[in-house]
């Protein structure tokens, strides 16, 4: 989200961005990655 | 062999026995003569030989065979004979490990041959800090006869989060010093070989494990980043079972390697990170694995291990190497990664590693 500041005389104006997370699971190699003992 | 009746508890209910050892798994036997009820109350006496049982009872010896068989299979019996041998000051000591093993002994095996395999055995340490400082107080307690400890740093602040071994005095103290200290004053009776050195490649590990001859190596070093291949190739070549454990931000996890039972860490890819590691890199499931891996070990991990984590490693690291120095079950987690979720209840779950014919280190035998 970004927004110019509110001056007087200047019309604010507001940029949403819509965020959308799809999360991947990855059980797979966990059990490979060096582990920190 | 005089065969014993372990403290069992029992009731009758009409024709029919109730035996309790373990309130969640009764035995119920048909009884409607008295004669099993007889028998039971001799066992519970202990000091009789099967034919002596037989006779005192006027029962066939193949019957008494027969019935002593039968509670010898749901773990009932121990044999008198291979009791009673402890000194009462070893007795003592271990009361709580001899009370655990009688609920695996059988004939075969009492409770204190289970005990004396422990005072028989030598354990390899590798690395004194977070996780095997939690694994060496087990060891100890149990009873294991002889700790050979190699470690190459010192005592620092960061270890206080997991490391309960060391005081704050110790700091910039030699660890294995310390924490060979530590189990010389929690039991002088566990002799203990302290070795302050770096592991610098796997030839240096075999030639330690061919020197040391452990029964089985307990491996809580993570730099540098080959050296469970290292481990794996030393304990391989020597046939000694290793059990390693270890984190990964929130997941930790606890393998074994059986040398000629189980896979061994060099069947499956060394490098997850590294798609030349993998037999079928493109595989959309397997390239996404890889790639978070490779994203992941591109930025520097603090270590994570808070000392319940390095707690619950290190207790769960001796509990393997508890089952392979006294046989008292099969290893749990030979080729069989444990892992364990400390995001979600500390929930737990296993894979298994597939064993791998062209492996280069163990050949898949």
């Amino acid at each position: 989200m970004a927004s110019q500041p509110s001056l007087p005389g200047m019309r604010r104006e507001v940029i949403l961005v819509k965020i959308e997370i799809k999360r991947v699971e990855n059980t797979r190699l966990t059990q490979l990655i060096h582990p920190d003992s | 062999m005089r065969p014993q009746l372990k403290d069992i508890a029992w009731e009758r209910v009409g024709d029919e026995l109730r035996l309790v050892y373990d309130p969640r798994d009764q035995l119920v036997l048909s009884d409607p003569d008295g004669t099993v009820e007889k028998l039971l109350g001799l066992l519970g006496e202990g000091g009789r030989t099967v034919a002596e049982l037989a006779d005192e009872l006027s029962l066939d010896v193949a019957d008494v065979e027969g019935a002593v068989a039968a509670f010898d299979d749901v773990s009932l019996l121990e044999d008198g004979d291979r009791l009673g041998r402890l000194e009462p000051a070893a007795a003592e000591r271990y009361l709580s490990n001899l009370a655990f093993f009688e609920s695996f002994s059988t004939l075969g095996r009492s409770r204190e041959d289970l005990q004396r395999r422990l005072r028989e055995s030598h354990v390899l340490v590798l690395g004194t800090g977070g996780l095997n400082s939690n694994t060496i107080p087990h060891l100890a307690g149990l009873g294991v006869g002889k700790l050979t400890l190699l470690d190459r740093d010192t005592v620092d602040p960061r270890n206080f989060a997991r490391q309960y071994l060391y005081r704050w005095d110790d700091i910039g103290a030699r660890k294995v010093e310390r924490a060979a200290e530590w189990v010389r004053a929690f039991d002088p009776a566990v002799e203990i070989e302290a070795i302050d050195a770096d592991v610098e490649g796997p030839e240096q590990l075999h030639e330690l494990v061919a020197r040391t001859r452990p029964d089985v190596v307990a491996s809580g070093i993570d730099r540098p980043n080959r050296i469970d291949l290292w481990v794996n190739e030393a304990c391989v070549r020597n046939d000694v079972p290793f059990v390693r454990g270890g984190i990964s931000v929130t997941t930790g996890t606890v393998w074994s390697v059986q040398p000629g039972v189980s896979a061994c860490r060099a069947c499956v890819p060394a490098d997850p990170s590294n798609p030349s590691d993998f037999d079928d890199p493109d595989d959309p499931a397997i390239a996404g694995a890889i790639a978070a891996t490779r994203l992941f070990v591109s930025k520097p991990q603090p270590n994570r291990g808070i000392g319940p984590v390095a707690g619950l490693l290190g207790a769960f690291g001796a509990f393997e190497v508890l089952r392979y120095l006294t046989g008292f079950e099969p290893p749990a987690y030979a080729g069989r990664p444990l892992s364990i979720n400390f995001a979600h209840g500390c929930a737990t779950s296993q894979d298994e590693w597939p064993r791998n014919p062209a492996c280069p280190a163990c050949g898949g035998r």
